[in-house]
């Protein structure tokens, strides 16, 4: 019977234990590859619905903006018979239509009665207000033409961003370039919109001034011509056979038509939120974090150390309306050894936010956002434990996957327009972050 | 052995149920050895799973034409050796004047699996795994002292000091056995 113990040792089959088994299969699923993946695909899916949704509601605030003003002007689309020929292009090479009909409505110009200034008019006051009629009236026969001549810089084009509006003839010294005072991109459209609507109603009192018709139409003639001499002879001989056109054929009450219902294209165009803006966020610094237990897994979880977090996020923000932004990116954790005695902590975790956005001063917005998480983490660590009377150090390692969701409260300042610095206090074991925003475009 | 083979070839691919089949399979097996080297039970399920969780994941790396069997061991019982290395107290080499031959199977094998396992995980860890290894896995003191990272007369020192105690605990429970005994009767 030599060995005999040891026969007995390795022969003995300990009976099969389910929980082991559930106990490990979950740490496998956790830790499979596939299974992050999905999780990733889920997000993604997720965000990509925020994101759908985003657009639902954009789409909503538009048509609601839309709504009163379409109401209000009671346009009727199907009477609108153009009369007078399209022209192919503007001076700048645009398409014309609708942008360089918008600017000779929308902006002021500052052409005076000899059609030679090219001063700046303030939006406000009384005595511009002559000039625009005048201007108006001089328009009112040769509407496309005057489209021709006018280009506008609508919001829409990024060199305009940032809440200023330029209407420039860009070739052309004698027409004007509006610059408004008014800073503030929402206070400027009510006031482009008021305005619109009452060069509308000036317009259609000066309309049927026949007189006026004449020797402004020669001197829209006169200037164009005067002001575009680097311009082909082609662009010429079409813009002086459309006002020779709508000299000749052109109806005042077809000219009017297309103004009221281009002036009214505008007033909602310019009523419409703004809508699209895409930041990219970076936060490249340090974090101090109190760690929570659930993030170092579930079984060895050490008492909950203070340590600098390193944090770095990527992410894309876009605007839904004004003040209401949501996004999605990636964040990269990591510790100093140094710190927390955990030798090597790493966190990946794809997020998304939603927060708000509110302007307090000229260019600080307050900021309101609201996050979640999926942390897909691995951790090592040393432990201090009393074995057999005598203190050892253990290290400790693992992964854990999960779910958290923090909110922050803080501000932004944005500078040159594009460029934006940003902090925030925030939960989830994080108590400061500073980061800076790209603004990718915005209308 | 065709079909373990092809359990294997399954779990290489992730399947999980193939993974629970294959650990179902090799559980006891796995557990026989990690209740001797882990101080309780609940050690001892952790360390099986910490060895079926590194098989999995190694799967890879294990050469068909070889036995899975032995392959997989050799994953326990380094599994159960990274346990507890780092608790081992440091040994001086005065230790070394203890070996002697202590000659334990005659009352060992009096003792059934569960005896024995209890009196194991009774010994402080260096002395448990020193004494596993040598007298069961067969490894050589040169062999032990470079898997534990202690020289072969500490590892020398340290079977004499297991069989020793593994001694004194047997008289001890014969002791109070026979007092148990005698009190019953």
């Amino acid at each position: 019977m030599t060995n005999n113990w040891r026969d007995t040792l390795t022969n003995y089959n300990p009976a099969y234990n389910a929980q082991d088994w559930a106990a490990l299969n979950s740490r496998l699923q956790s830790a499979t590859p596939l299974s992050p993946w999905k999780k990733r695909g889920l997000f993604v899916l997720f965000a990509a619905l925020l994101f759908t949704s985003g657009f639902v509601v954009r789409g909503l605030l538009v048509e609601k903006s839309y709504a009163p003003l379409l109401s209000s002007t009671a346009i009727d689309q199907s009477s609108y018979e153009p009369g007078i020929p399209p022209q192919s292009q503007d001076l700048n090479g645009n398409e014309a239509g609708q942008q360089s009909f918008t600017t000779s409505e929308k902006e002021p110009f500052g052409v005076n009665e000899n059609g030679t200034s090219t001063k700046s008019v303030p939006l406000k006051g009384t005595s511009e207000k002559t000039t625009y009629t005048k201007l108006y009236s001089s328009v009112s026969n040769q509407t496309v033409t005057g489209s021709n001549t006018f280009t506008a810089s609508s919001p829409k084009n990024p060199k305009n961003a940032g809440g200023r509006t330029q209407l420039s003839t860009d070739q052309s010294a004698a027409h004007t370039v509006v610059n408004p005072t008014i800073h503030n991109p929402l206070e400027f459209r009510n006031h482009i919109s008021k305005e619109s609507h009452e060069h509308e109603t000036v317009l259609s009192n000066q309309m049927t001034m026949k007189e006026h018709e004449s020797s402004a139409t020669v001197l829209i003639k006169e200037t164009v011509l005067a002001t575009l001499p680097e311009r082909q002879d082609s662009s010429k001989e079409s813009i002086v056979a459309s006002i020779d056109s709508l000299k000749a054929n052109g109806e005042p009450s077809q000219a009017r038509q297309q103004l009221t219902e281009k002036g009214a294209a505008l007033a909602t165009s310019i009523q419409t939120p703004e809508m699209t803006e895409i930041r990219l966020t970076f936060s490249p610094f340090y974090q101090t974090s109190g760690v929570k237990k659930r993030m170092l897994g579930v079984r060895t979880n050490p008492e909950p150390p203070k340590a600098l977090m390193q944090t770095h996020e990527l992410g894309l923000d876009m605007y839904l309306g004004k003040n209401l932004y949501t996004g999605l990116g990636y964040g990269y954790h990591f510790w100093d050894n140094k710190y927390a005695g955990i030798s090597n902590y790493r966190s990946h975790a794809p997020f998304i936010r939603v927060g708000i956005s509110v302007p307090v001063l000229r260019n600080f917005d307050l900021i309101a956002q609201a996050g979640a998480s999926v942390l897909i983490e691995s951790f090592e660590f040393d432990q201090q434990q009393w074995v057999d009377g005598s203190l050892i150090t253990v290290t400790k390692s693992g992964s854990a996957t999960g779910n958290i969701a923090n909110y922050g409260l803080g501000g932004s300042y944005t500078f040159k327009r594009v460029h934006s610095i940003y902090g925030l206090l925030e939960t989830s074991g994080r108590n400061f972050t500073i980061g800076y925003k790209y603004h990718l475009f915005d209308n | 052995m065709l079909g373990i083979k092809k359990l294997i070839g399954k779990c290489q691919k992730g399947d999980n149920r193939s993974q629970e089949k294959l650990y179902k399979h090799f559980y006891g097996y796995a557990k026989s050895i990690t209740l001797r080297y882990a101080q309780n039970n609940e050690d001892a399920s952790e360390l099986v799973n910490d060895a079926f969780y590194s098989a999995f994941n190694h799967l890879d790396q294990y050469d068909h034409a070889r036995d899975f069997k032995s392959w997989f061991r050799k994953i326990v019982v380094n599994k159960c050796i990274d346990k507890y290395k780092k608790r081992l107290p440091l040994i001086t080499s005065d230790l070394e004047a203890a070996e002697e031959v202590v000659d334990i199977d005659h009352i060992l094998n009096r003792l059934q699996a569960e005896e024995l396992l209890q009196l194991l995980q009774e010994l402080p860890h260096n002395l448990r795994i020193t004494f596993n290894l040598y007298e069961i896995e067969g490894y050589s003191h040169k062999e032990i002292a470079q898997e534990l990272e202690v020289s072969a007369s500490t590892s020398r020192a340290n079977l004499t000091r297991a069989k020793m105690k593994l001694r004194k605990q047997l008289e001890k429970t014969e002791r109070h056995d026979q007092q148990l005994a005698r009190y019953t009767h």
